[in-house]
């Protein structure tokens, strides 16, 4: 067994990953369908059985830093005073 | 001058939440604040991450999945990069003084939202810091 596969509703097995492959993904569900995926384990690989469609596999992305603000804090300080009262 | 404005913006890629938006959500939080903040009231979804480092707020939002420290890295890199090339400690005015410099250093480290150069030595040669240099060395009286 050195593939992953995760039948999606249950029969159709949609996607297989390798163990490697499956280290670098993050595995989230809509947590509304309260629906967790089924972990079998053997030795270096895993296979994961989901109960619902609704579980999503998503590929962290490297491109993903969109911007960047500097601030500078001691005006944050200046404002909280004046806001206080005590200037 | 409005307290919230920022001493630096820089967008590398898609249209991220804008800096006036995101930094209210921040404050929002009591201190300690954490290293990263979910936005679920902006849209798309942002996830922020923040760094205080002398003084300065560093704020990164991203609204797509990121490993959470693979951000904060490369804040931590701009801002040794930051100091290597104004100088420490990093004061606002020297940022706000070298803003030629430091828009061809983000440009560098991170192109398009991918992380390209971070290592300043390497940077030295792509980033032309000619005129900085030699307008730094004139305030303090030395030969350019």
């Amino acid at each position: 067994m050195s593939d992953l596969r995760y039948p999606m509703g249950g029969t159709k097995v949609d996607k297989t990953y390798r163990w490697s492959q499956l280290k670098s993904r993050s595995i989230t569900r809509e947590t509304r369908e309260g629906q967790l995926p089924v972990f079998q384990k053997w030795s270096s690989t895993i296979r994961l059985y989901f109960r619902k469609t609704s579980i999503n596999v998503r590929t962290m992305v490297s491109n993903a830093i969109e911007a960047l603000y500097i601030f500078d804090s001691n005006q944050f300080v200046a404002t909280i005073i004046e806001r206080q009262g005590l200037y | 001058m409005n307290h919230s404005d920022s001493i630096l913006q820089h967008v590398f890629r898609s249209r991220p939440a804008p800096a006036s938006v995101v930094l209210p959500l921040y404050l929002e939080y009591p201190a300690p604040r954490p290293a990263l903040i979910h936005l679920p009231g902006i849209n798309p979804s942002t996830v922020l991450f923040s760094l205080v480092h002398s003084n300065l707020l560093f704020l990164s939002p991203s609204s797509r999945d990121i490993e959470p420290l693979f951000v904060l890295e490369f804040l931590h890199r701009v801002i040794d990069v930051l100091e290597e090339f104004v100088g420490a400690p990093l004061l606002a005015s020297k940022i706000q003084g070298g803003y030629d410099v430091i828009a061809q250093l983000l440009g560098e480290m991170c192109d398009a939202g991918s992380v390209s150069n971070s290592e300043p030595n390497a940077l030295r040669d792509d980033v032309d810091t000619s005129g900085w240099v030699g307008k730094l060395l004139g305030g303090v009286g030395m030969p350019g």
